[in-house]
């Protein structure tokens, strides 16, 4: 008896790196999961199963809680000019393509390790066609390229046409290589601007399941 | 779509399942291949909950623990048939290749 009731203490710990929100609603079905698949008189969290917690945890913490899974999903390249190939290359973002995907409930941004942003769609004010001379402060600069930030902006892209102006409603932490920072505006680059532009704006958001067979 | 993903979803078609339900029963689909850890589907089954494919049946007690029990919606039942209808067209055309001779489709 006592051995279940430590092992359910370790267990409580190890779920408390979760975020409180998720913790409310799950803690004690997630318990109730981990105690039914533990072993007789098993004393210890397995290393195994403690890693895949503290991995989700910190994920959910991170806003990055994609859980590696596609279902549903949209996908806009971020569009690359042939003179920034190799640093999309250099970013880890040469096979796997940097690009934002979309799901009904998040919009998640990639450029292989230089760039993760995953935001619930909700967070998403407004979304606009750029103009290169629109770019103003630090950004000026057209030959820009890659992943530069300045308080609470980033810009993310390959080239500096077809560029997307997206405004949260929020600060989001997003990860800028091995580092978290908030952000607020995000500047990418797409090849398909007005199909970014129409698919992130939030009056074209269809409720999940209307008229789309993909559904 | 990721195996996982889709064995969550396989295993709750039949019917509505709690989270242990689920971990046992994929593995039992996929014959002791995959043995799902908590921490993975309940990331999993949060985002087919945002995203609208599975939800919520209904709670019980069971020796003073929680069990939530999760069913497909009608969305979620539509994306497996596609995705199941995928597979199985991809496998069809594997297995007529492999054996060019007969052309049999066991």
């Amino acid at each position: 008896m006592s051995d279940s009731a430590g092992l359910e203490r370790r267990y409580r710990q190890l779920l408390a790196g979760y975020p409180r929100a998720f913790r409310r609603e799950h803690e004690q079905e997630i318990l109730a999961v981990l105690m039914a698949g533990a072993g007789e008189g098993q004393r210890r969290p397995g290393v195994g199963e403690a890693a895949n917690l503290i991995r989700y945890a910190l994920w959910m913490r991170l806003g990055l809680s994609r859980g590696g899974i596609m279902i549903n999903e949209k996908t806009f390249p971020i569009s690359v000019d042939r003179p920034s190939r190799s640093l999309m290359t250099a970013f880890g973002a040469g096979r796997k393509a940097p690009r934002v995907t979309m799901s009904p409930s998040t919009v998640d941004i990639r450029m292989g390790w230089a760039f993760h942003a995953s935001i619930p769609r909700q967070a998403v004010a407004s979304a606009r066609p750029l103009s290169r001379a629109e770019l103003r402060g630090p950004f000026r600069l057209s030959v820009l390229r890659g992943v530069n930030y300045w308080p609470c902006t980033a810009l993310v892209n390959g080239a500096s046409t077809g560029l997307v102006e997206i405004t949260l409603d929020r600060l989001k932490w997003v990860r800028l290589g091995p580092f978290g920072a908030p952000m607020r505006r995000l500047i990418v680059s797409a090849e398909d601007q007005s199909g970014l532009v129409a698919e992130l704006s939030p009056s074209t958001q269809r409720p999940p399941g209307s008229g789309d067979p993909a559904l | 779509m990721q195996e996982a993903t889709f064995l969550i979803l396989t295993a709750l078609a039949a019917g509505s399942q709690h989270g242990y339900g689920i971990i046992t029963d994929v593995q039992a689909i996929s014959a002791g291949r995959v043995q799902l850890k908590a921490g993975t589907l309940y990331a999993a089954l949060e985002r087919l909950r945002a995203d609208k494919l599975v939800e919520v049946d209904r709670e019980e007690i069971v020796d003073s623990r929680l069990r939530r029990y999760y069913r497909l919606t009608a969305a979620g039942a539509e994306l497996l048939a596609a995705e199941a209808a995928r597979l199985q067209a991809n496998a069809r055309v594997a297995m007529s290749r492999l054996t060019p001779a007969t052309g049999v489709l066991t």
